[in-house]
């Protein structure tokens, strides 16, 4: 599906959960669940409160319905900034270093690696999850907005409200952070499938 | 330029390792969740009196006080209007001769009256004649 038959198959189907149709909401809910999700976990550790938080965000369509113009940004544009909204709430109210604990191997493992690869993959992904908790947040948020969830630099300066060039410094250091902490694992080998 | 020390790992490899580290999917409880969410939503939005009882207002507190000091000095002037007013000069009340009873209508008189005499009825079957 193109970009734009994606943005008018949205808008159809948020105008038809607006009319109270309950299908309409569930498909807008399947195709955004696992990004807004990965988005939260990645920065939040918990995958309760990864839960929470794509919840709230997908609520915010039903209650503030009017909160989201299609001709300032994409759907899903928006449901990222809502999240970062009700995540950056979250962080301020407590440091989330122990709830990070939590998310250490939470991903499912890719069935097509061997048992040891799996085992290597798994306890890399722990020292990866444990080196991004110590980065700071606005670092992070680059890193996993940048690297996992695709965005450009012009978005994610968007979506944080700074300009490109502060998101480019923010990953750039995020970067430098993440080589320091995993230098002991550069020769570890994660073969691709 | 790269800052990079010979021991730490390359773009390559750091991309390889951030790889490592999936993040899986939400539980099937959160579609239940939210499609509990959505039918109380619409319910809400449903119901006439759901809307009129689910209703709020949000008022700042100094214009409350301001209402309540208002409705309060309005009702103090509302008793102070009705309290009796005392006299200075007191009168004896004068002598009225006792009223036992209200105005009479005397337009309407009854000379003249007769009753109506008691109505003899009568029954006809289809086919009788008076």
């Amino acid at each position: 599906v193109s970009a734009p038959d994606r943005s008018d198959d949205e808008a159809a189907l948020l105008i038809r959960t607006r009319d109270g149709d309950e299908s309409a909401f569930v498909s807008l809910y399947r195709r955004h669940r696992d990004s807004l999700y990965r988005f939260s976990l990645r920065m939040l550790g918990s995958p309760a409160e990864a839960e929470d938080v794509t919840h709230d965000c997908l609520a915010s369509l039903l209650q503030r319905p009017e909160g989201f113009d299609s001709a300032k940004a994409s759907l899903r544009a928006y449901l990222f900034g809502v999240a970062r909204h009700l995540m950056w709430k979250r962080l301020r109210r407590s440091s989330s270093q122990e709830s990070l604990e939590d998310s250490r191997g939470d991903g499912v493992p890719d069935s097509r690696l061997g048992p040891l690869a799996i085992l290597v993959r798994q306890e890399t992904g722990e020292e990866v999850a444990a080196a991004m908790a110590a980065l700071t947040p606005p670092q992070r948020e680059a890193l996993v907005l940048f690297e996992y969830e695709g965005l450009s630099l012009a978005e994610i300066a968007a979506l944080a409200e700074v300009d490109v060039g502060t998101v480019s410094a923010r990953l750039h250091r995020a970067r430098n952070g993440l080589r320091k902490r995993l230098a002991h694992l550069a020769d570890v080998g994660i073969r691709r499938p | 330029m790269d800052e990079r020390k010979p021991d730490e790992p390359s773009e390559e490899s750091l991309k390889r390792l951030l790889e490592s580290w999936t993040a899986g999917s939400p539980s099937e409880a959160l579609e239940a969740r939210l499609r509990q969410t959505f039918e109380a939503q619409t319910r809400q939005k449903r119901g006439r009196w759901g809307r009129w009882f689910g209703a709020t207002v949000q008022v700042p507190v100094p214009v409350l006080v301001g209402l309540v000091v208002a409705c309060l000095v309005s009702a103090a002037f509302a008793v102070a209007g009705r309290a009796p007013v005392p006299t200075a000069v007191t009168q004896e009340p004068s002598p009225s001769p006792p009223t036992t009873r209200g105005p009479v209508d005397r337009s309407a008189s009854l000379v003249g009256f007769e009753p109506v005499p008691e109505p003899k009825v009568i029954v006809f079957r289809p086919g009788e004649r008076p």
